[in-house]
């Protein structure tokens, strides 16, 4: 255990240098999330009985991008590349489990590129122009539930990203590959409409899925769009899912572990 | 010119070398689009309508940007990767040959798995055009025309632009996105529908709506103005002002040495 800390406390840090780069991050955030305001309003205009109110999508929207970092598909490109050239063989002669790292090196970059994009973008979007900005938590409860879902969301993605890095070991690329994860993942997460405006088969479909639950539930929480009871439940199938993941992650990774060949040096 | 096309082929060629990959690349591009344009769908099935514009107009739009956003990406990837090629000092063999040096940074990579996202686009106009009555006449297949062409323009300047922003820092490329990324995700919406302030962002900075609002009022029979057909004409400003930046750009800039 301790030494996958250390890894991630070394992440960690790396990650917190980046700062330009963060405040870049966070100006295209808030801008992303502005534009995807702008067009509900244009839609909402003519709205009649959707499932969530135009209040609940624009706090749902603002606090997606404050959170982004921790929920999105991003991977690391070190990873990525050091399985495709066999670098991957290095880290393999050590007495460290490489399923472990991998989610120790994800969530830490994570959650530090996170401290730094949701603090200015919490404190923003709160003060925008009544309509378009940030409103508090339904009530205590729900803002509870939200951080415990939200940071099992987390593991649950990471858990995702790791099964993606698995793959590439069965595929021995990752380009391909990479779009068809991205388009999955953005559309059954609620990246390209959000889950509580698709028709109630495809809701259902989402939340089977474990996807949603990591990148959807959580805001929906907050808003009040799901109560708690309602909540309560899906978290539940949260646990079950990060679960199934991780053990799914180590027996395929152990199986192919078995099989690679390290070639020449 | 010549050069161009033959370092194009080449990468084609090397493309093809690797089926498999390039199979599952071009289906993931596909997919994309395709999600895409389902997510744009489900949001009508809620809303019926936006302003006063129906799912296949703004469908439309939708394969217009993203048929020529393919193009862009496909053409242009050397351009969309220039920050790797500053990076690496690359750009520094392009400096020492006697072609042209924006072509050459383009023609470093040609991306062919964006087929699928091209195929995807061009089927959703295909179907738009169907549902939607168009009085067609030779005027207005030169606007379709021009919108495509312009649209095109707008793509290739943002590419341009981004990448000379890459002379100056390689930091906080994520931001340039916005005009590549978020341009396209405006202009699948008729821009009359968004706020003011941010309308003229889109028609008077990043020209999205010169090819977009304008010509498509007219070629669907909204406007009878006959010279909102050819406001994507405009988009050409912009690619000369952008490419009076890169060439500020190339003079500032310094090798990275090795």
């Amino acid at each position: 255990m301790k030494k996958y800390m250390s890894y991630f406390k070394l992440r960690f840090n790396v990650a917190l240098q980046y700062r330009a780069s963060a405040i870049a991050g966070m100006c295209t955030q808030f801008f992303w999330g502005m534009m995807q305001i702008l067009i509900y309003i244009a839609f909402y205009e003519n709205a009649s009985g959707t499932t969530i109110s135009l209040e609940q999508l624009v706090s749902y929207v603002w606090l997606r991008q404050a959170f982004y970092s921790l929920i999105n598909h991003v991977t690391d490109g070190e990873i990525k590349s050091s399985i495709e050239n066999g670098n991957i063989s290095y880290e393999m002669i050590k007495p460290i489990d490489l399923y472990w790292i991998w989610f120790s090196k994800t969530i830490s970059s994570r959650l530090a590129l996170a401290l730094l994009k949701c603090i200015p973008l919490l404190i923003i979007t709160p003060l925008l122009p009544a309509g378009i900005n940030l409103n508090g938590p339904v009530s205590f409860l729900a803002l509870v539930l939200f951080g415990f879902s939200l940071f099992v969301g987390m593991f649950i993605m990471s858990a995702i990203i790791n099964l993606f890095y698995i793959s590439i070991f069965y595929t021995m690329t990752s380009k391909g590959t990479m779009s068809i994860f991205y388009g999955v993942l953005e559309f059954f997460g609620g990246g390209f409409i959000p889950i509580a405006l698709m028709p109630s088969i495809w809701q259902k479909i989402c939340y089977l899925l474990p996807i949603s639950l990591a990148t959807d539930l959580p805001f929906r929480i907050y808003t009040g769009n799901i109560n708690v009871l309602d909540g309560l439940k899906l978290m539940s199938f949260q646990v079950v899912w990060i679960v199934v993941l991780i053990i799914l992650g180590n027996i395929l990774l152990n199986k192919i572990l078995k099989k690679v060949v390290i070639q020449g040096g | 010119m010549k050069i161009y096309f033959k370092t194009i082929l080449m990468n084609i060629k090397s493309q093809l070398e690797y089926r498999k990959a390039f199979i599952i690349s071009t289906i993931g591009s596909f997919l994309v689009t395709f999600f895409l344009i389902i997510a744009v769908y489900f949001l009508f099935l809620n809303f019926s309508q936006i302003g006063d514009w129906n799912f296949y107009q703004v469908a439309f739009l939708f394969g217009l940007v993203y048929f020529n956003f393919s193009v862009a990406e496909m053409f242009l990837r050397g351009l969309d990767h220039f920050d790797d090629t500053i990076r690496k000092g690359d750009f520094d063999r392009l400096l020492v040959r006697p072609q042209n040096l924006l072509i050459q940074a383009t023609s470093m990579e040609f991306d062919l798995s964006k087929l699928g996202r091209m195929i995807q686009a061009i089927l959703v106009i295909v179907i738009a055009l169907l549902k939607i009555h168009i009085d067609w006449t030779i005027y207005k297949v030169l606007v379709f025309i021009l919108m495509n062409v312009g649209c095109f323009m707008i793509f290739l300047s943002v590419f341009v632009l981004r990448a000379t922003f890459c002379f100056w820092t390689i930091n906080g490329l994520e931001f340039m996105n916005i005009l590549s990324e978020g341009g396209k995700k405006v202009a699948q919406y008729p821009i009359n529908i968004y706020e003011k302030w941010f309308r003229r962002i889109f028609t008077y900075i990043v020209p999205f709506g010169l090819v977009n609002y304008f010509p498509v009022m007219f070629l669907f029979g909204k406007s009878d103005n006959w010279y909102y057909g050819i406001t994507p004409l405009g988009t050409a400003l912009f690619f000369v002002i952008c490419i009076y930046i890169w060439k500020i750009g190339v003079k500032h800039y310094e090798s990275t040495g090795s």
